[in-house]
């Protein structure tokens, strides 16, 4: 009889598959373009662009969203730098569970799923900012707004259950012709439960006109720590980019290792 | 640890793991301090130093080596290995959950490229993995029987390869757990039956039958998500 529990009794057998450097060389890119983008083409700016009188003027709307590849490319830029990072356990597990001459059909599968969903909170994410920005004067206040509905969201029980659903895998087929299915299933699953978890940091950064990249890299960050955290009761509590941090400052910095509190005591008699 | 034709891994995941978790130990005042494996290594703050239990017995004690070996004063014979293990390879999974009660569950799992039936005992082993066990029970026990399917072939293993115990089921499963809901998984090494039935029927195995079965009376059913097969070269 063998007595195995956990999932690190599958260490040895897990494969090493996360493509990291991809991930992080694409939202590297992402987060290039976006910081040589003409700032009259950032997303940003057209958020900023609007007050509270021009949402109700179909007129000045109409101009203001004249161009919608402006939209649509800002929108991309944006999705090119944040995603990646996000998507990265939900690649890690499509990629772990297909043979290997199936891996890049299940993961170009989930990665569409995924990236379709994204795409279209767009519709949602980009009203919400450009009314956000209008009710407020100033780019700061937006800001300042933007990060209270964030953490706070961040807070709450409803994200906590959302976050904990993210870490639910699914089984996914390793060869044949369910592969694609499986894996475009579970790409848009994650993504719908990563745009529900992360929403308000993803839009924090359409409010921010000046750093407008270091904003999405930040939000990336939190959004991926929070993305990270393992899964807890669902209740109130201190928004988890927050206690993550903590936890690790507790871990590695103030907290005594073992060995430093507990010195192994010599026994009597020890070789 | 004892034999200088081991080799024990050291690599630096294996050193600083798990990667998701901390082990944790109690401290005398009720918080918990952390540890890695690498500091129970020899030379680490928490190598172990075991008591001699023939001291004052009379009792002559059996050397497999010395005492300087064992006690980690000395360099202990099995090497330790800085290099990751090699990576394991699927081969095959099943393409349905199992519900799995005191009635035998089966599926069947075609491997990718088959074992050749007589091959170098070193060259590969073959693993059986149970991914993603959730259920009620605080505990379960799982016999697992593993056999080469044959087209028209009843499963002939009446013995299972291996018995797993699975502790800490419930809290596994539990959705707002530190497993997020997705239980135990675990891993049964079947190299030497493969290699056994498969030099018997003398055909490759091309696909493998696995059949999981709680052996207690009355238990309540669990459920694997999926059972993969994988195959990991040996050095």
């Amino acid at each position: 009889m063998r007595l195995l529990s956990g999932r690190m009794k599958g260490r040895s057998l897990t494969p090493a598959l996360s493509p990291k450097w991809w991930i992080i060389g694409l939202s590297a890119l992402g987060l290039f373009v976006s910081a040589f983008t003409p700032r009259d083409m950032s997303l940003s700016s057209l958020c900023g662009q609007l007050d509270l009188g021009a949402l109700i003027d179909p007129a000045v709307m109409a101009l203001a969203l004249a161009e919608p590849d402006v939209i649509v490319f800002g929108w991309l830029v944006m999705l090119l730098a944040m995603m990646p990072l996000l998507f990265s356990p939900v690649l890690a597990h499509s990629m772990r569970s297909s043979i290997l001459r199936y891996r890049f059909i299940a993961g170009a599968a989930a990665a569409c799923g995924y990236t379709i969903v994204w795409i279209a909170a767009a519709t949602l994410l980009l009203p919400m900012a450009i009314l956000l920005r209008a009710i407020f004067d100033d780019a700061w206040s937006a800001m300042a707004a933007g990060v209270a509905i964030a953490l706070t969201w961040s807070a709450s029980p409803w994200a906590q259950q959302i976050r904990n659903w993210c870490h639910r895998t699914r089984r996914l087929s390793a060869r044949g012709a369910f592969v694609a299915r499986d894996n475009f299933v579970w790409g848009f699953r994650s993504g719908e439960l990563c745009v529900l978890a992360c929403w308000p940091w993803m839009a924090l950064p359409l409010l921010v006109e000046d750093g407008h990249t270091i904003a999405m890299a930040l939000a990336t960050a939190i959004a991926f720590i929070e993305r990270s955290a393992p899964a807890r009761f669902v209740r109130w509590r201190c928004p988890a980019c927050f206690s993550v941090l903590l936890v690790w400052i507790r871990r590695t910095g103030s907290s005594p290792r073992y060995a430093e509190v507990m010195p192994i005591q010599k026994v009597r008699g020890s070789v | 640890m004892n034999d200088g034709s081991h080799q024990m891994e050291n690599g630096a995941s294996w050193r600083s793991g798990p990667a998701d978790r901390n082990f944790e130990m109690p401290k005398l005042d009720g918080t918990f301090a952390t540890f890695s494996p690498g500091d129970t290594m020899p030379g680490g703050p928490l190598a172990p130093r075991y008591d001699d239990l023939y001291d004052g017995t009379g009792i002559k004690p059996v050397v497999i080596a010395s005492a300087e070996e064992t006690s980690g004063v000395g360099a202990m014979p099995a090497s330790l290995v800085d290099r990751e293990p090699p990576a394991a390879v699927l081969l095959g999974a099943s393409d349905e959950s199992l519900r799995v009660g005191t009635e035998r569950a089966a599926t069947i799992i075609g491997i990718e490229s088959p074992t050749a039936p007589a091959g170098d005992p070193r060259e590969q082993r073959i693993f059986v993995n149970l991914e993603n066990v959730t259920g009620g029970l605080a505990s379960a026990v799982l016999d697992v029987y593993v056999d080469i399917n044959r087209e028209g072939d009843a499963a002939s293993s009446t013995e299972p390869v291996d018995q797993v115990v699975l502790f800490g089921l419930a809290k596994a499963s539990q959705q707002d757990g530190a497993h997020g809901g997705n239980g135990l998984s675990a891993s049964v090494d079947v190299t030497a039956m493969v290699r056994e039935r498969s030099n018997e029927l003398g055909v490759p195995a091309e696909k493998l039958s696995v059949r999981v079965q709680q052996p207690t009376e009355g238990a309540k059913p669990v459920s694997i998500d999926r059972i993969s097969v994988y195959r990991q070269p040996v050095e």
